[in-house]
């Protein structure tokens, strides 16, 4: 993990409380030094500043991203207006927190894109007592098989790739169903009603906002 | 405005002037040069055709031809002018010489005749001016003429012509000198008042914001005004910083020293357990004073950017739906329930004149607010709708609410209501500051849900066209209407009940049709063109519940005075539950037909909302129920409407306190059972699942779980 951020307070308190968790922490005062850091080195988590000497948080990332490095990246930033944050997001930030952090939040937040970011690469999800093999489309849990159909397991694998984001009930939709099948929403709310009922004692939950969507997270609880 | 700014506006125009008068005088002093050279002229050539005609007049025939005698006045006429050189020539054209200079110039086209002519041609390096004129003489040899020509150099004519044109020109200059002065004096006189404005604020203390004193010219009145507008607002501004500071102070050195003391006790504490306990209350107090700043910080964001046009067209719609996805992103947000329910405004329906950033704060803090005030398992509901030019933005929930008294004192800032949470008092000020700052109103009450509902009425920008439309559509619905039933019930049975309706809401008819229970499914399965009815009625549980769940009923949603009481209630008699089921549901695809019924008379307790397959959200459009229709004819249906009502249990969802937003339509895992005797204790009500969202109930059309 690389945390770029030229207050040192803040920094030495990041690191702490991160190093707490067992993670192990970089940290980087200087905007270019990042750079290049991060041009020869990769991280599970980039936590980025704005406001850096030398070159900018926006500049590191988007340099980043060119390099087609798909590291994730947390912008941490002072600035509380709009603009910047479609900045950060456009720039290809994957989350952004405003300063002052809480720390509870920042390392859910870590801990969300280390999963989605596990879930991604490999083929064994495994979340508490939860355990999804993407290869052979099966889910247990605590070590028994969760019994789930198979539209089941495809709205796990969308709720698990999708960790900590909105997603609207048309987008849920679009990736269940084909064109053909003509998706009922009032099917995906029954699907995803049923699927929370299986994953009833996992740490994953999926929270429903009737109008905005579906958002999938894990709980902090255990 | 400075002095310096001041003299180049008089310099501006004194050389505009300046140049007018400059064109002027070389157009007038092209005409003087010609007019004077003529005068010139005029005079000298009197006198040279006076010599000419005295020559001629002494010319004679004798025997030896024509003679001349040189006549002395014309010789003194000639020495009038001192200066100038004279020469003279007498011939016979064409002939001879007679006598004087024989090789002065004459014009080829030149014919002698009495008249004289004059004209100018060099002679040996000088400019002459000549005439030439002739004289008829008759002698021995017939008529014979004799001509005269006389020259005479220009130099004393040239100088009055000089002289003239000078004195002509001089006497301009002066005029156009004494104008441009003149210009000078009332380009001073009428900027007078702008100095005298510059002068007023360039004396001023920093501190003086009166407004600028004076009676302006009509021409310089806007100036004035907007210097008068500028001051004023400026002062406004600064009366507002400086509250803002003072209170900034207060809140801040007060947040900051209880959390200074909280650190200092545990600096002093006596064992690690006090300590604890004291640095966790330092935390707690740190964790307000951030939410405080930033608070502090948005609130005069807002009220800056209220100050200046920072407004544009934004659709409010994406805007909440946007505020709510990022907001869900909050841990805190995990057990709390939200709906956003805004289909009834269409795209393109939610423009508003606004500065997304403020609406933004204004909606995160009314979050915020639940967040921090409410249990952890609160409820959010959101709700957009549109009334003709207005947007209401309402924000409920299912928390400890406001009470009544306190209302009007709640969007003052720093005054927080609830002691126990110590609120800084600054979120619905900041609201309230986001909705002054749009023009909008801000309502309060009590919520549907038993906790505070916040309202944000906006003003909305309707195209014309929109405006047409819905003026027409509304017009359409204001004419008669009709309410077509498609039911499985007997005709003879319903109809003491459609006679009263229709007796009660006059304007509206019903159209009753009857079906099988399977048909009546096909039929709403395949309307095909036919018009969706607004009702449907049948005892086929199964298939209703089926219709339900593809989503083709509309929510109901009925004030809680008219609710019927919740059915099987524990040691009520059977009766009561039964005749308090009304026998109405509905399923209506695609198309509401239902608008707006007269609900103050009091109406059949239909009211159907519609939900759009798709959507998910359902709007609700409330028909209040007849205590009439109660007392008349529910005998005589009570026992059929209760066989027929497919979803009677699910009235207990929607309208008994602060519930409604859980499901409406919600059936057991195979269809719903109806009310019974042998099932009283088997209370009707909404799966309470907010901890455990998966118990047993299928997801219906407005299922929110």
């Amino acid at each position: 993990m690389l945390l770029v951020e030229d207050n040192d307070d803040l920094a030495e308190t990041i690191m702490d409380r991160l190093k707490a968790e067992g993670h192990s922490v970089d940290r980087e005062r200087d905007g270019n030094e990042a750079n290049e850091l991060l041009r020869h080195f990769k991280f599970d988590i980039v936590l980025l500043d704005v406001n850096l000497p030398g070159r900018s948080g926006y500049e590191v990332l988007r340099s980043l991203r060119s390099r087609s490095d798909d590291t994730p990246v947390i912008i941490l930033t002072a600035r509380s207006q709009i603009d910047d944050r479609v900045i950060g997001l456009d720039t290809g930030a994957d989350d952004y927190m405003i300063k002052p952090v809480d720390f509870r939040e920042l390392s859910a937040r870590c801990r969300v894109l280390a999963w989605r970011r596990a879930g991604n690469a490999s083929n064994i999800f495994s979340a508490g007592t939860l355990v999804f093999d993407r290869a052979t489309k099966r889910a247990t849990i605590a070590g028994r098989d969760a019994q789930m159909r198979a539209r089941e397991i495809q709205l796990l694998k969308i709720m698990i790739d999708n960790v900590g984001r909105m997603l609207t009930k048309e987008e849920v939709a679009g990736r269940l169903y084909s064109f053909e099948e003509a998706p009922s929403m009032n099917a995906v709310e029954q699907l995803v009603t049923r699927l929370r009922r299986k994953l009833d004692g996992t740490p994953l939950v999926i929270k429903t906002a009737r109008g905005p969507g579906y958002m999938a997270y894990l709980s902090d609880d255990d | 405005m400075t002095e310096v700014a001041g003299r180049s506006l008089q310099r501006r125009l004194l050389v505009t002037m300046a140049g007018g008068f400059a064109v002027l005088l070389i157009l007038i002093s092209l005409l003087l040069w010609t007019y004077s050279r003529n005068a010139a002229n005029r005079t000298h050539d009197l006198l040279l055709a006076g010599a000419a005609l005295s020559i001629l007049d002494r010319t004679s025939v004798g025997p030896d031809g024509v003679t001349v005698d040189l006549p002395h006045s014309a010789m003194e006429i000639l020495t009038l002018n001192p200066v100038d050189r004279v020469l003279y020539r007498i011939f016979l054209p064409g002939e001879r010489e007679i006598t004087g200079t024989p090789d002065l110039p004459l014009p080829s086209d030149l014919v002698a005749g009495a008249t004289p002519v004059f004209y100018d041609m060099g002679y040996h390096g000088s400019e002459f001016r000549f005439v030439v004129q002739g004289r008829q003489l008759i002698g021995s040899d017939g008529r014979q003429w004799v001509a005269v020509q006389l020259g005479q150099t220009v130099e004393w004519r040239s100088a009055q012509q000089l002289s003239f044109f000078t004195t002509g020109l001089a006497g301009l200059a002066v005029l156009s000198l004494i104008g441009l002065g003149f210009v000078w004096v009332a380009i001073r006189t009428s900027l007078s008042p702008l100095r005298e404005i510059a002068s007023d604020l360039a004396q001023r203390a920093p501190s003086d914001l009166g407004l600028v004193k004076g009676a302006p010219p009509r021409e310089i009145r806007g100036l004035f005004d907007a210097i008068n507008g500028f001051i004023q607002s400026l002062s406004r501004s600064r009366a507002l910083t400086e509250t803002f500071i003072a209170d900034v102070a207060h809140q801040t050195r007060t947040s900051l020293s209880a959390l200074q003391g909280h650190l200092s006790l545990a600096v002093d504490a006596k064992d690690p357990e006090q300590m604890r306990s004291r640095l966790l209350k330092a935390d707690r107090q740190a964790a307000r004073t951030v939410r405080l700043t930033n608070q502090l910080l948005a609130n005069a964001m807002v009220i800056h950017r209220s100050d200046r046009p920072s407004q544009e067209p934004i659709a409010l719609k994406q805007l909440v739906r946007d505020i709510l996805a990022e907001s869900l992103r909050d841990s805190r947000m995990r057990q709390i329930s939200l709906s956003f329910v805004g289909d009834t405004v269409g795209a393109g329906e939610d423009i508003i004149a606004g500065d997304s950033v403020s609406i933004r704060e204004a909606l995160r803090n009314l979050i915020e607010n639940v967040v921090r005030h409410g249990p952890p398992d609160n409820t959010i509901a959101i709700t957009l709708t549109a009334t003709g030019a207005e947007l209401r933005l309402s924000v409920e929930d299912a928390g400890p609410g406001i009470a009544e008294a306190d209302l009007s004192r709640a969007t003052e800032r720093f005054t927080s209501l609830s002691a126990e949470s110590m609120g800084s008092g600054l979120g619905l000020s900041i609201v309230k500051a986001v909705a002054d700052g749009h023009g909008a109103e801000l309502n309060m009450g009590r919520s549907r849900l038993g906790g505070l509902d916040v309202t944000l009425v906006f003003r909305r920008i309707l195209a014309v066209l929109t405006l047409v439309l819905w003026a027409l559509s509304s017009a359409q619905q204001a004419q008669a209407q009709t309410l077509l039933v498609h039911s499985a019930t007997d005709t003879p049975a319903m109809q003491p009940l459609i006679e009263a309706f229709e007796a009660r809401t006059p304007g509206v008819q019903v159209t009753y049709v009857e079906f099988q229970t399977i048909a009546l499914y096909h039929s709403i399965l395949d309307l095909g063109d036919a018009p969706p009815p607004d009702v449907v009625v049948s005892s086929a549980m199964d298939l209703q519940v089926d219709l339900v769940n593809r989503g083709l009923a509309r929510r109901i949603q009925l004030p809680p005075e008219v609710a019927p009481p919740p059915l099987g209630r524990p040691g009520g008699p059977r009766s009561s539950a039964s005749h308090s089921s009304p026998p109405s549901w509905s399923t209506i695809p695609e198309r509401s037909r239902l608008r707006s019924f007269p609900a103050a008379t009091g109406t059949l307790p239909l009211s159907c909302a519609r939900t759009r397959p798709g959507s998910g959200d359902a709007s609700g459009l409330t028909i209040s129920p007849s205590r009439a229709w109660a007392t008349s004819t529910r005998r005589r249906t009570a026992c059929r409407a209760r066989r027929c009502c497919a979803c009677s249990r699910s009235w207990a969802a929607p309208s008994f306190g602060p519930s409604a937003a859980r499901p409406t339509w919600s059936t057991r895992r195979h269809g719903v059972s109806l009310p019974s005797p042998s099932m009283p204790s088997a209370p009707m009500r909404p799966p309470r699942s907010r901890r455990n969202p998966s118990s047993g109930c299928i997801s219906s059309t407005t299922t929110t779980w």
